[in-house]
């Protein structure tokens, strides 16, 4: 089968583009192309109705496709919830809603497909269930005008960087006392404290709490414990042969030179 | 090779990424041997059980080599190979299946020589914590379950030493997001390998906290 007949089966698909009397002059005596046809027509069938299903007829405001969203957590909400739990377990604190998401952007991340498909649920879910409103809704919105332009990687890294900045602001802002009182706060600030990167002022109270406060003094001995530790289990890597892997580099990216040393050596 | 062999030795990686940008291949080269270490553990810290390792960290140089003429700041390379670097682990983990670590407890000895061999330098020190094998290999599980925007935090961070701002520029993120990011990691590590810190030393004390002139002894 040529190219050409290829292409001319293929226009064969396009009934304004050919003509049924050199169709059937093109078909004569050649099952091969016929069943080339068939083939195509299936093919084109089976997309046209993916499409159909994927792409409504008119494409939905902003508005309208986030309402219809709502609506569908709504109704959806069991199933969504039991999903969750199932896939996730259940994680009792207060960060536990910022742990889903991490779990489903990890999920999402392996394209895991019973997550794919409640993603935009999800999206709605959090703006539900926050305890502080975050307005994710309206800032996705904003920048999605349409369904098209949803892209997975997309939405879950604007949601994940709009999480940390609320939570960091929400535990490191200069402005914000420290709340003593709230250990889990207080314990995931101590991350930044082990790190320096807490103003004077705010080391100084740290410290002063630290001394006084043996839970949380235990707990940041613990995180020094789990630095430690994670240093010495990754201390030592695989070797590496540095000489071997250039080499292999520039081979890879330079041919020509490895073809003059080779001329070279053997005297050309 | 000394530097009267090659002047391109003790160049800084700004010059050398001027001169790889006009196709100095001199200097392609020693920009791969001064960084090639690094890449390699990074790979590995991130995906330990990776076979490829090597193969990953050659095709990540090859990127660097194809797109140096696109990088603006040379002062910003190492960054931005931080960033080549995540991003192809990130593509990936996409493509590999999915393969959850396990830790059998009923390991002998015999079986976990491969690890001895890996780790050889875990023999107690005076300021070393004691870290037994089965230790390691939990901190690996937990690394392993970690989502893997936690553990490229926490290997940037705690592995690698970048500051926080170098770790929002590898990863083209605000610098909020990377303290939290890092608080959540070690938050997620600290449940994961509760109940093993426990049993670590007492005698690991804290002998200065972080830094600002405020030492705290405990």
């Amino acid at each position: 089968m040529k190219l050409e007949e290829i292409i001319a089966v293929s226009a064969c698909l396009d009934s304004a583009s050919i003509e049924p009397h050199k169709v059937e002059l093109l078909m004569l005596n050649r099952p091969d192309l016929k069943k080339l046809l068939h083939n195509f027509a299936t093919l084109s069938e089976v997309v046209a109705s993916a499409y159909q299903d994927a792409i409504p007829a008119e494409l939905p405001t902003s508005d309208q496709f986030w309402s219809s969203l709502e609506e569908r957590l709504e109704r959806e909400e069991m199933q969504l919830n039991s999903l969750l739990s199932s896939s996730l377990g259940d994680l009792p604190s207060d960060l536990a809603e910022r742990d889903i998401w991490q779990q489903i952007e990890a999920k999402l991340n392996q394209n895991d497909p019973k997550l794919t498909k409640v993603t935009d649920l999800a999206t709605f879910s959090i703006t539900k269930s926050a305890s502080q409103p975050l307005n994710l809704s309206a800032a996705l919105s904003e920048s999605y005008k349409m369904p098209s332009d949803l892209v997975h990687k997309d939405i879950w890294g604007e949601i994940s960087n709009k999480l940390d900045q609320d939570f960091h602001q929400e535990l490191f802002s200069e402005s914000a006392p420290i709340d003593m009182a709230d250990k889990q706060k207080f314990f995931l600030g101590l991350s930044e404290y082990l790190d320096g990167e807490c103003s004077t002022p705010r080391m100084q109270v740290v410290n002063e709490h630290l001394l006084e406060c043996s839970t949380c003094r235990n707990f940041y001995l613990s995180l020094l414990k789990v630095r430690t530790a994670l240093k010495h289990t990754y201390k030592v890597s695989p070797q590496l042969d540095q000489e071997a892997f250039w080499t292999s580099i520039s081979d890879y990216l330079f041919p020509e030179d490895k073809i003059q040393t080779y001329r070279q050596a053997e005297g050309f | 090779m000394t530097i009267l062999d090659n002047p391109y030795l003790e160049m800084p990686d700004a010059e050398l990424v001027v001169e790889c940008q006009q196709g100095n291949r001199k200097a392609l080269e020693v920009l791969v041997k001064r960084y090639q270490k690094i890449v390699f553990s990074i790979l590995y810290q991130l995906a330990p059980d990776w076979e490829d390792i090597a193969d990953l960290a050659q095709e990540i140089f090859i990127r660097v080599y194809r797109h140096i003429g696109n990088l603006r700041n040379p002062r910003t390379f190492r960054a931005w190979l931080n960033q080549i670097t995540i991003n192809l682990f990130y593509d990936e983990l996409r493509k590999r299946p999915r393969r959850v670590a396990t830790i059998s407890l009923d390991r002998t000895s015999d079986e976990d020589d491969e690890q001895v061999r890996e780790f050889p330098d875990l023999s107690p020190g005076p300021d070393e914590v004691v870290l037994n094998r089965e230790l390691s290999a939990f901190i690996r599980k937990a690394m392993d379950e970690l989502p893997e925007q936690f553990r490229v935090v926490i290997v940037l961070r705690e592995l690698q030493g970048l500051s926080y701002e170098e770790i929002a520029e590898s990863l083209g993120c605000e610098l909020g997001t990377v303290k939290s990011r890092i608080a959540r990691a070690r938050a997620r590590l600290q449940i994961m390998l509760k109940n093993y810190v426990e049993k670590l030393p007492k005698s690991q004390t804290i002998k200065t906290i972080p830094k600002h002139n405020s030492v705290v002894s405990i």
